[in-house]
This record gives C-alpha cells, structure tokens and sequence, in this order.
C-alpha cells in the first residue's frame, strides 16, 4: 500500500503512480489543513506531486532525499512569488 | 445547453476521433482511396456542423483540413508523415475547442489565434525536417542565451566546481505537453533521473485552477534543470520528450559575466522570479516609460564626447539600462550588459554598449520580428503572458465518453449487499415451511416458493452484473499506444508497425490499472532498444520496418499479454558482462550462466540503472520495476529473445482480483476452501499405501514421496481423519515450490467464491486468508497454505 490516511495525516510511501493521483487529490480536499507525511516516499508521480502544489500543501513532511529537498525548496520560493504577484497586481 | 448543441457535440467527438484514427491508419496506408475519402466526409461534415452554430475557429480549422485532403485527394500534395503530424495537431486542436464548448457553450476566444496558426501550417507546406522550430534555435546575434535569473544567481557557486572539473554546464527548460500521462510518462521522473543534475526550479504552466475543479491528469508543470552535463547527454536522456524541452548550453563566458555582474548593487525589485518576469510590463504607462529610457540611453550614448567625459557617460547609461532590466524583470540581459560595459570601459568607446542597445530588441524580446522600433521591445513580452494569465476554464472532461467514473469501493459495497440478499433471501424457504406446518396453508407457502424462485435469478444475476462492472476490456489501457508509439518510434527515427489483437479480452479493473505502466516501460524499450533504425535492419535482411505485436488473449483465469517485437534481440553476453559489472554475479555465474538464463538477469533489481541508457532498458525504471509491480497483482513476467530476431515478453494475470476459485472440502463435518491454484489433483490412497517415515505419514505418487498433513491436526479440530475401506481422500497441493498432500473427508465442489480477510479478534488465527459467504449463508473459512505447512 503507498498511500495511507487517517483523519489527520496522508502517507505517501515507496513508488506512488498516476492511479494515485485522486485518492491524495480526493483526501486533501477534505482534510485541507491536513499533515503530509512523505518521509518513506521513494518517488511519487508527477501527477501527485502537481496536487500537492496546487493545494500550497504546508504541513509536509519531506522525504530525506536532497532531491525532494531542494525540489519543494523551489517550489515554495516560486509560490512565495506568486503571492507577492497577486498582491502587487491586486494592490 | 441545448438539446441541438448536446447532438451536435457528441457527433463533432465521434468525428475528431475517428478522424485521429482514420489519420493513423492513412499513415500506413497511403494509398487508401476510399480511406481518404471517408476522412475527407468526416473533415466536411465537421466543417458543416460547425458552420450552423458559428463556432469560427472551429470551421477555420476543419476547412483548412478539408483543403488539404482534397489538394491529397486530387494529387498535387502527398500525404508524408510531416502533414499527418500537423493534421493531427489540428484534430488535437479542435478536441480541446470541443471542451470548451461543452463546458463554456462557446469557443475560447484563444483559440481563434491558435486555429490561424493551425490553418496557416496547413496551407503552407509544413517546414521541412530538421528544421528546428523558432523558438528553439537561440536568436540571431542573441549576447546570451536565454538563462533565469535564478540560475544566474547560482552559478558562480557551479562555475568554480564546473571550471576546475572541466564539465559543462547546461541549461533545460521542460514543459511537459497536458496530455503526457496518458502516454505513460512521469515527466517528474525524467526530471529526477536527468544525469548531472545540479539545481531545479519548478513552477506551473498556468494558474492553478480551484482544488475542486483540478484534473489530475493534465500535466501543469514546467521545469528547469541546471545540469553537470553536456547538451548531447541530456539530449540523448530527454529524447523521448525532444519537442518539449529546451536544452542550452551554458557558456562559459556567460558564467564570467555573471560573477563580474555579481559586485553591482542591485537597485529596483531585484529578486524577480523567472514566471513573475513577463508580469512587470503590462501597465502601458510603464511600456512607455521604458522605452522613452532606452531612447534616452541611446541619445546619451550617441552625442559626441571627449574621451575625458566617455567613461562617465558608458558607466551611467549602464547603470540606468541595469535598473531597467532589473525593473523590467529582464534580469537575464543583465550578464550580457556587464560584458558590453566591460568592453566599452577596456576600449573607452561605447560602441559595444551602442551594440548592445542594438541586440536588445533583437534577443531579449525574442519572438519581435527584426528591424521593429525599440518602443516594441516592452509589447513582445506582453503576448506570451496574457495566453498565460487567462484564466482556464475549469471542469476538464474526458473526450465526451459518456462513461460513468465510480470509486471501486462502491462497487465493492454493492458486491457485499448482493451477498447479504442471498442470506437474507435463503430465509425464505424456511417461512414457507412454517406457512404450511404452522398456519396451515400450504398455497402461502407455494407462493413463497415461487417467489424465492424470482429473487433467487435476479440475485444471481445481480451479482454476476456487478462482477462484470469491475472487468474491463484490456483494449482501455491498449488504446493509448497507437499514437505513443507512432511518436517515440518518429523521435527516434525509426519504422514502427504496431499490430494489436484481443483488445476486447475482459478483466478485473484493478489488473487493467497494473497493466499500464509496465506496458509502456515494454514498449519503449523494443522501440527503444529492440527495434533497429531502417538501414540497419535493411543491412541484416530484414525489412526497413520493424513489427511490435501485442496479443491479448484470455488463458482459463487468466489473461495473456504477448509483446513481441522483430528487433535486434537481447545480447545475452552483454548482459552477462553488464551484470557481472555491477556485481550482481560472480564470475563463476558469468562463465556458465546458459544464454536463456542470462537473458534473466535484466530483471534483477539494480541491472538496469540510468547509467544503462544505452543497453538493455533505459530510463532508470528497470524490468525489475516491472516484475514487482505485475507480481503485486499476482502477475508473472517471462521473456525470451533470440539475437537478431526479436524479444518476447509474455505477462500473465489473473483475470479478476475480486473473485478467486476455491476448492469446497469437508473436514469433521465443516466446510472448508482452498485455493485452486494451489491444487495439483485429487487422488484415493489405500490404507495401506500410507507410510510412516519418523512419525510422518507419507505416500508415494508416481515415484515421488508426498508428505502428507491431516488438516483437522493442522487445525486443531478435535476429530479423527475418516479412514475408510477405500482408504483416505488426499488433496495434492503446491505449496511455494513443495508438494503436499492435505488429508480430508469430502470434496464438494469448485466454487468462485469473494473472499474477504477474518477482521476483528479472528484476524490473529493464522492459517487462514479469509472467509468467503457462499450463497445459502454459509461462511466458509478459506485457507492460507503457505502459513499452514
């Protein structure tokens, strides 16, 4: 099983591929302030990983891998941006 | 939406597609006359549909289609591959229009500029190959490539690591196309394993849509790589994917500037993200402002002046034009400015900074048309970004199937309600004998008898229906390879045929998903690594086009995956050696491992890395990945090949997870299951065939000793083995690679039964995989023999 939840918390563990993209999508939704533990992660599809972004998920726990780290590293920076964006063009 | 558009829209779908396939098939064919035809009736039709409700990028792009197969039609321009490509980019272009009507009721007005640009390729002949698309090839006197500002920022750190190791840098930018998972890619995948990569930056293609209204199937990301790497490495490691990225080089003059830029204070909105790049110019007050500076720049630069004020003049129009890049969000200008200012300081002339001016329009706005007036260089950027900020329409749907998407869960909720009915229905014979023998009327109980009848069909077949709900033909995950390798087998150069049979062999959902991925990994390497380039083949007598042939066929309960190719073979001694290299053998193991044995070890795991890109498989992803994963769902994977000939990979599956074949026994009095996988035969042993070796019962079948096992002791039920006249009933079972014999009292029968885990305190009873409801409300527990014996 890779992906794994309760109320509180997702998983994410070894290889995670597109089929489950919607079950995290699906999860997210309902728990929006919810914890996202992918320290056993190997490698997760594309498709999840775009959910994750599009959700501006916060609360996660990153894998130990230096490419995950330096990858949500530049992502947090670009949406950092993105606010910064929309603030000076609705301001 | 009205009832005429909703007919309208599901024949404009059924017309895309089959236009899509009816292109695909002209591909192979050329000289289908009727073919063409039918595609060309198809196209008018369109075209016509479309005219009644107005849809004008629509009818542009279908009239323009239609043109061109009828210039096929009539003969002046022939059908090759490029036209098929740009036909097929409008089919794909006219779906999306398609969405757009279904979810908005019109076109999105975008798409006007894309179907001109569609038409126009159409019309024109398509450019001839090779030729690299315009925004590829780096503009004509460009100062510097096109790097983000982010990278500049780290590439003093690289350039020390770079310059002393003698590596080269490069720069990738890739966007991945929206549909790309459905051709099985992870372009994050790519990404991960792209060979030196040193630092990445990731951010969306277009604005997130809400949560709710998000596809998870539209790629939505771009990428960009700094790689330790050379530009061919990374093109040979993106060749899949070729027309989606950018790859540059990264100069190491562009990695001097850089660090000479770096002492230069940085003066307004300095931090500028790469996508908050294209935002800054939108306001036209500012777009003038601008270009009133560079005008002034330029004036500055262009009065006479002594060679006393010339150093003055070069170091403060340099330090406006580096405000304004920084302003403008143009910060990757700002490396070539410091090297034009460089020069102009070493030749105290500043015709270099002159130049620079010059370049500007020319390279930074790179899509403005040469020899436009500077005032255009703010508005080349505004075009891009609006098409960029437009908000997306949200709900994506698939292509107009009209197909119902249910979460597996429910359908296994109706499965457990249909075994509940049968309990509950089977209550029903025992009303009726109470209707006789208790209230004295036996035409009650008749009609009770009769109407369990009824409920007992429609159960059955309910539950048969719902079985059937779950299985899919193999054809939903076969459909997407057609266009995937007709488009890898066109990157890599090559001739492709693909034959598929059996597409409509039935199974279990859940085994179609886990059918996916290994496919494609299959595919690819026989495009990739079997299947040999035309003159190649041409040169060992094969023809020039290589065969792929999947065959689909079902087996008992399970179904068969063939995949067979023409290509080279597997090179059973380079894979010896390979696997000797990585230590996953000896070298004893690398001396007598037979051919067919060797051929194995591509499934080891660790055999196929992405330094292997070459060999056998390719992309990091190994044929042990695909061997876990099938084995997850209960699947094998063999293969075979013959060098020169081909490969073979046959998959084997179960046909459906949900329901697994149980062998009904009886031991003291209580039904059991066992798993008919599991079970060789059925055979009567004489008492006095059974011996005993060391207080264990044995017997001796066609010469081989079978231990043998009472399950009641197994169990620990308290009952003594029947042992009749005849002597004992011996089930023979396999047990991981062991023959057993299982002592019981009765057979019954085979059943196809659903069977669910023991929960709560029964799920601590090992021995035992579940238990299964039969269906007069028997609970028959099913047994596990691996941890039985």
């Amino acid at each position: 099983m890779s992906v794994a939840w309760d109320s509180e918390r997702l998983s994410l563990s070894g290889h995670c591929t597109v089929e489950e993209a919607e079950t995290v999508l699906t999860w997210i939704l309902q728990h929006p302030q919810g914890e996202i533990d992918l320290s056993a992660l190997e490698h997760m599809h594309m498709s999840i990983f775009q959910v994750l972004l599009a959700a501006g998920a916060s609360q996660v726990r990153l894998p130990e891998d230096p490419f995950w780290q330096q990858l949500w590293g530049s992502i947090v920076t670009a949406m950092e941006s993105d606010d910064r964006e929309n603030r000076t063009r609705s301001g | 939406m009205t009832p005429l558009l909703e007919q309208f829209l599901t024949e404009a779908r059924e017309s895309v597609e089959e236009t899509s396939k009816g292109l695909l098939a002209l591909e192979q064919r050329p000289a289908d006359a009727e073919l063409l035809d039918a595609l060309f009736r198809r196209v008018h039709t369109l075209k016509g549909n479309a005219g009644l409700f107005g849809f004008q990028p629509l009818i542009e792009v279908s009239h323009a289609a239609e043109d061109v197969l009828d210039e096929v039609r009539e003969g002046p321009v022939a059908l090759d591959s490029e036209l098929i490509d740009v036909l097929l980019q409008a089919v794909d272009a006219a779906a999306k229009m398609l969405d757009s009507i279904e979810q908005t009721g019109t076109i999105d007005a975008h798409f006007e500029r894309e179907a001109r640009a569609i038409a126009q390729r159409l019309h024109r002949p398509p450019l001839p190959a090779g030729t690299e698309p315009p925004e590829q090839s780096s503009p004509a006197g460009s100062p510097a490539p096109a790097i983000p500002e982010w990278i500049q920022r780290i590439l003093s750190k690289e350039q020390d690591r770079a310059i002393s190791a003698g590596q080269p840098l490069t720069f990738v930018r890739y966007t991945p196309e929206p549909e790309c998972f459905f051709k099985g890619e992870d372009p994050l995948f790519t990404v991960r394993q792209a060979p030196g990569l040193a630092a990445l930056s990731v951010r969306p293609r277009e604005p997130w849509p809400p949560l709710e209204a998000m596809d998870v199937y539209k790629a939505n990301l771009t990428y960009e790589l700094l790689c330790r790497a050379s530009a061919g490495q990374l093109e040979d490691h993106f060749r899949y994917v070729l027309q989606q990225v950018i790859i540059r080089p990264v100069p190491a003059e562009a990695m001097l500037a850089s660090s000479a830029g770096q002492g230069i204070p940085s003066t307004a909105g300095g931090e500028a993200d790469p996508s908050a790049g294209s935002s800054h110019l939108e306001d036209p007050s500012l777009l003038n402002a601008a270009a009133e500076i560079l005008a002034a720049q330029r004036a500055v630069l262009d009065l006479p002046s002594t060679p006393e004020e010339r150093p003055g003049r070069i170091a403060s129009a340099g330090k406006t034009l580096e405000a304004l890049l920084r302003a403008t969000g143009r910060t990757s200008g700002l490396a070539s400015l410091a090297r034009a200012l460089q020069q102009a300081d070493a030749e105290s002339s500043s015709e270099p900074l002159k130049h620079w001016l010059n370049s500007l329009q020319l390279a930074s706005c790179g899509a403005s048309p040469p020899g436009d007036p500077p005032s255009g260089m703010p508005s080349a950027n505004s075009a891009p970004s609006s098409t960029s900020k437009r908000t997306q329409p949200v709900l994506t749907q698939g292509p107009g199937t009209t197909v119902l998407k249910v979460p597996v869960a429910k359908v296994d909720r109706l499965m457990e309600l249909v075994g509940e009915m049968v309990v509950a229905k089977n209550a029903l014979p025992y009303l009726a004998t109470r209707a006789e023998s208790e209230f004295g009327s036996p035409e009650l109980a008749r009609e009770i008898k009769s109407q369990h009848a009824v409920i007992h069909r429609i159960v059955q077949e309910m539950q048969d229906g719902i079985q059937r709900v779950r299985m899919l033909p193999v054809g939903t995950v076969l459909q997407r390879f057609p266009r995937l390798v007709r488009d890898l087998s066109k990157t890599l150069g090559k001739e492709v045929d693909l034959v598929m049979e059996g597409e409509d062999t039935e199974v279990d959902k859940h085994i179609v998903d886990a059918l996916a991925d290994p496919l494609v990994h299959i595919l690819r390497n026989s495009l990739d690594h079997g299947i040999e380039p035309p003159a190649e083949r041409v040169r060992s007598g094969k023809s020039p086009r290589g065969q792929i042939r999947i065959r689909a066929s079902q087996e008992g309960d399970r179904v068969r995956i063939e995949i067979e190719d023409d290509g080279r073979g597997i090179d059973a001694q380079a894979v010896r050696r390979k696997a000797y290299e990585k230590r996953l053998i000896s070298e004893e193991e690398l001396e007598s491992l037979s051919e067919e044995n060797a051929i194995q070890l591509v499934f080891r795991p660790g055999f196929s890395t992405s330094e292997t890109v070459t060999d056998v498989s390719g992309r990091g992803v190994g044929m042990d990945v695909v061997r876990r994963s099938l084995e997850r769902v209960g699947g094998t994977v063999s293969l075979s090949s013959r060098l020169g000939h081909g490969t073979r990979i046959l998959l084997s599956l179960p046909l459906s997870m949900a329901v697994s074949r149980v062998l009904q026994v009886k031991v003291g009095g209580q039904p059991f299951g066992i798993p008919l996988e599991d079970v060789l035969e059925t055979v009567r042993v004489p008492l006095s065939q059974v011996h005993h070796v060391r207080g264990r019962s044995v017997t001796v079948l066609r010469e081989q000793v079978i231990p043998l096992y009472s399950v009641s002791e197994l169990l620990g039920l308290n009952h003594q083995d029947r042992e009749e006249q005849e002597g004992i009933l011996i089930l023979v079972v396999r047990c991981s690679s062991n023959t057993a014999g299982l002592i019981v009292d009765a057979l019954s029968q085979a059943l196809e039964v659903i069977v669910k885990p023991l929960d709560g305190p029964l799920a601590q009873l090992s021995g035992y995989a579940g238990a299964a409801l039969l269906g007069d409300g028997t609970v028959l527990p099913v047994l596990n023999l691996k941890e039985l014996l």
